[in-house]
């Protein structure tokens, strides 16, 4: 039986749209607000910074949800830790499509505090 | 157990990410900001190369992070919005005699 016109060939999207893409600037703005928020005047204390850097994951995940990125799979990593003049790296490297999946990290510092946030999305092809 | 086509044991990549950490960081080394950079470059340039070679359908994520120790604590924390049947995450920490590091790697399904 032919297929009607109507319905094209097939409804599998291999790209995403240009308005449906991950844009770094818009994740890191997010993050941006979300860490000032958070960590405005603390100050690092070991039994509370787990849970913080868990929280911070979590908003940040569900902030980056509301903007249009469908078909993306996010990770959100957090580190958290106590500023005492030492010295530290933070980096990251993947094996993925460069042309859909992109990343976005910012960080933060003030007084005994330091934070640090990478999200990566993911195209699920 | 065996394997199908499209699965990994996350416990071997943590184990490769292990292996590298240990023959790029030796115990001797001590934080020079200026080299930091090429040690992290190489323990993920290794672990991807062998995730490579498995040649499984999945995508890599591997972040790296290399501290002094001064005694400063830190804490690290992830979330993950992904299919949980398929997707996972390992991480493995290595401490040295003057160096602290973490490694984490996310791999997903394709």
């Amino acid at each position: 039986m032919a297929v009607p016109p109507e319905y094209g060939i097939s409804a599998h999207r291999t790209e995403p749209k240009e308005e449906e893409k991950f844009y770094p600037a818009q994740v890191k703005r997010i993050v941006n607000d979300v860490l000032q928020d958070k960590l405005e005047g603390k100050s690092y204390d070991n039994a509370t910074a787990q849970q913080l850097a868990l929280e911070i994951s979590n908003i940040v995940k569900i902030r980056c949800k509301n903007l249009r990125m469908p078909r993306y799979k996010l990770i959100v990593q957090t580190f958290i830790g106590e500023n005492m003049g030492q010295g530290l790296r933070v980096a990251s490297k993947c094996l993925w499509n460069a042309k859909f999946d992109n990343y976005a990290s910012h960080s933060y510092q003030s007084g005994n505090i330091f934070a640090v946030v990478i999200v990566f999305g993911s195209y699920y092809e | 157990m065996s394997l199908e086509d499209d699965e990994i044991l996350i416990d071997e990549l943590g184990t490769i990410a292990k292996n590298a950490m240990e023959n790029v960081i030796t115990q001797d080394l001590y934080f020079q900001p200026e080299r930091v950079n090429s040690w992290c470059q190489q323990v993920m340039d290794q672990c991807l190369k062998e995730f490579n070679k498995m040649n499984k359908p999945f995508k890599y994520i591997v972040t790296c992070f290399i501290m002094q120790r001064t005694g400063a604590g830190f804490q690290s924390g992830s979330t993950c919005f992904w299919d949980t049947k398929t997707d996972g995450l390992i991480s493995v920490t290595g401490e040295f005699a003057n160096l602290n590091c973490l490694v984490t790697i996310y791999a997903v399904h394709v």
